[in-house]
């Protein structure tokens, strides 16, 4: 038994084309996340790399890497033996092995991958900045714009970009419980994870609210649709979902309303104006 | 009056319009840039709002003031509802503030006719250049056109917008005399057709760059095509009517999207609508119905049976390919092993992708009932529909006259809040 340790996704990628080169079953490996403590199984990780090379350059599909690479944010410590047990595969059992739609592990690694690509989706939507007020160090004072959010799988790394590229020319930072990431207009910069925090928002966000009111049509309640797409896990990091109970208790009220008042009785006082009805007819006559 | 109060009206007055998307669009983001923004191309809807609509664009109108007549509309001239107007200043910064807090994708503007369709579009307008060239926006902004705007503004609305929509608003010449008398057929057509044209020039100029024979000089013009929406339920034009009118619009002008708005029950109602409105389960079914002509291969006469008894409407109660499906019980069991994608993208609760992954599974070997659902199908609705070495619905299933009543009962009673 070999113990190997990886941080990332890199790390895994270059072990396992050790281990392929040299024809090792996956059986044989126990994949640990690096920094977690290791009970010592007798046998290092540098070991496998004295057995024969059998094959100098083993070949892996490459959507399987694109695959892999997105799993490799997956919340759970077998990711990374389960992606050596579908490479193994791959070089020694059937290329063609990804098409296989039915195959329990390649059924498991598209589910996998789906929930890492909804995720990384669902980040990139929900993600909400306030700005802040910092001093820089030579005591002048610029916007920051800080976001706390809790995403499910280890996505930030590989997301910053993203956010990099859309706010380019601001500062902002983005912290998460297992990673932050920083922009500084210059550089992107990864730190560790950080606690909760919820700053009152800046008056914004009293705008955004007050949006969120007015967009929602009460003839149109449909809660399990709007569920669908926006889960309960994500509503606590959301300045608008605690509005969600009271514009629903009082959708009906307002339907009601609007159907018992009827039709309008009194027309406004536009249509009075003899200018406006003079400009409707020319337009009618066309 | 402030910007809050100001919101408030703009924004309630803006949300009758159906589109929010914000897909679709070319590649770009604010690397090199003086502001901030991108789009990926995919859409992304930062919220949800109760009604279960996503919140993509920040939807406004400019002004809710107008001088046209739509009965169906909340901000007809007649209406007694407030009326608020913003500044050109005022949507670009509250666009701009809700962009950098990361709340929407960009922004939707549409606006009530003042003074004249040319003034009114070109303030539009000028939110779309002050975005663009004062701030160097680069998120997605979709502009809502009006139809009788001289060709020079609809011209330079489409060198800022993703997406530019002329709303076709209902399904008749003889309904738009009816309850909107100030629009004219003519005049949105000629319009819609001058979006095509622009559009097509664009792409014909990237193209051109692609293949060389021309140096430099290439342009976007609404890159996201263009969209329109009708309103369904205010007259009584048949989902029939509707869905001819659809595939015509889709051809003609090379629409990226039809949509579809039951009208809502609004304050201060006209007296011309219908006392009550259609039930929202109709505007889904035409959704369907839209998806199976342009997806699926269906022809409308096949979607709606006008002909024989048929009333030219869509039944309400299944959707319109297990309807189908329902009439045509004789060409099924399908053999999921050997249908070729035609025919299996026609069994119900088979969609596109599900039918991608038999295609391809099967190649392997050959699936088995169990199979399916690893390929993402609800082995429940296809049940009576296909057939498999282990699996062969019998033949009493096909013909059970309750086959219609069985998908029936799983029916959401969401969407029959009306009916």
């Amino acid at each position: 038994m070999f113990v190997l340790e990886v941080d990332s996704f890199a790390r895994w990628r270059q072990q396992a084309r050790e281990l392929l080169k040299r024809a090792v079953v996956p059986e044989q490996i126990a994949w640990r996340q690096a920094g977690q403590a290791v009970l010592d199984f007798g046998a290092g990780a540098g070991d496998f790399l004295s057995l024969p090379v059998r094959d100098a350059s083993p070949k892996v599909p490459q959507r399987f890497l694109a695959l892999a690479e997105e799993v490799a944010c997956f919340d759970d410590e077998r990711r990374w033996s389960m992606l050596y047990r579908l490479a193994w595969r791959l070089v020694f059992e059937d290329r063609r092995l990804l098409d296989l739609k039915v195959d329990d592990q390649v059924a498991c690694l598209y589910r996998m991958q789906k929930s890492v690509a909804r995720d990384k989706h669902k980040m990139k939507a929900f993600v909400r900045f306030q700005r802040l007020e910092t001093e820089l160090g030579s005591g002048e004072h610029a916007a920051h714009f800080i976001a706390w959010f809790e995403p499910q799988h280890l996505i930030l790394p590989a997301l910053a970009p993203f956010f990099v590229k859309r706010f380019t020319t601001m500062r902002w930072s983005i912290l998460t419980p297992r990673a932050c990431a920083h922009w500084d207009l210059q550089q992107l910069t990864l730190t560790a994870g950080a606690q909760r925090r919820r700053d009152t928002g800046d008056d914004i966000e009293q705008l955004w609210l007050q949006y969120y009111k007015s967009i929602f049509n009460p003839a149109r309640l449909k809660l399990k649709a709007m569920q669908a797409e926006m889960p309960k896990k994500y509503w606590r990091n959301l300045p608008e979902a605690p509005l969600i109970g009271e514009l629903q208790r009082d959708a009906q009220r307002r339907v009601d309303k609007m159907l018992d008042d009827g039709y309008s009785q009194t027309p406004g006082k536009a249509v009075q104006s003899q200018y406006l009805r003079a400009q409707q007819q020319r337009l009618r006559n066309r | 009056m402030n910007r809050l109060r100001k919101l408030t009206i703009l924004a309630d007055a803006a949300k009758y319009d159906a589109s929010c998307a914000s897909s679709g669009s070319v590649k770009r983001d604010s690397s090199g840039g003086r502001g901030v923004g991108s789009t990926t191309g995919m859409g992304i809807c930062h919220s949800y709002a109760p009604d279960g609509r996503c919140i993509s664009l920040l939807k406004l109108l400019l002004t809710n003031f107008c001088i046209y007549e739509c009965s169906y509309c909340i901000n007809r001239a007649s209406s007694n509802v407030q009326r608020a107007r913003f500044s050109v200043e005022e949507v670009v910064d509250l666009t701009l503030d809700f962009y950098k807090r990361n709340y929407i994708e960009g922004l939707f503007l549409s606006s009530g006719i003042i003074r004249s369709a040319d003034y009114t579009m070109e303030q539009l307008v000028r939110v779309a250049r002050c975005l663009r060239e004062t701030h160097d926006f680069r998120g997605y902004i979709h502009l809502k056109t009006i139809p009788d705007a001289s060709p020079a503004l609809i011209e330079q609305a489409g060198l800022y917008a993703d997406r530019l929509s002329i709303n076709i608003e209902l399904p008749s010449v003889h309904s738009l005399a009816r309850f909107a008398p100030e629009k004219s057929l003519l005049t949105i057509r000629k319009s819609m057709g001058q979006v095509r044209e622009h559009i097509d020039e664009a792409k014909e100029s990237r193209h051109r760059r692609r293949r060389r024979r021309a140096a430099a000089s290439t342009f976007h013009y609404s890159p996201a095509g263009q969209s329109t929406q009708m309103i369904v339920g205010a007259d009584d034009s048949t989902d029939s009517d509707i869905l001819s009118l659809s595939h015509n619009l889709y051809r003609t002008y090379d629409m990226r999207r039809v949509y579809y708005s039951a009208f809502s029950p609004i304050p201060d109602a006209a007296q011309t609508l219908p006392a009550r409105p259609p039930p929202l389960l109709r505007e889904h079914r035409l959704y369907q119905a839209d998806w199976l002509l342009r997806f699926y291969g269906f022809g409308i006469g096949e979607i709606v049976e006008t002909d024989r008894s048929g009333t030219g409407m869509l039944d309400l109660d299944v959707d319109p390919k297990l309807a189908w499906a329902l009439r045509h019980r004789d060409l099924f069991p399908v053999n999921v092993n050997r249908a070729p994608l035609e025919t299996l993208l026609r069994v119900p609760g088979i969609g596109a992708i599900g039918a991608g992954r038999i295609v391809q599974a099967r190649q392997f070997s050959s699936l088995r009932f169990k199979d399916l659902a690893k390929c993402g199908l609800s082995t429940g609705k296809i049940a009576p529909f296909v057939e498999t070495a282990d699996h062969h619905p019998s033949l009493t299933v096909l013909e059970d006259q309750d086959l219609k009543q069985r998908f029936m009962r799983g029916a959401s009673p969401q969407l029959t809040l009306f009916s």
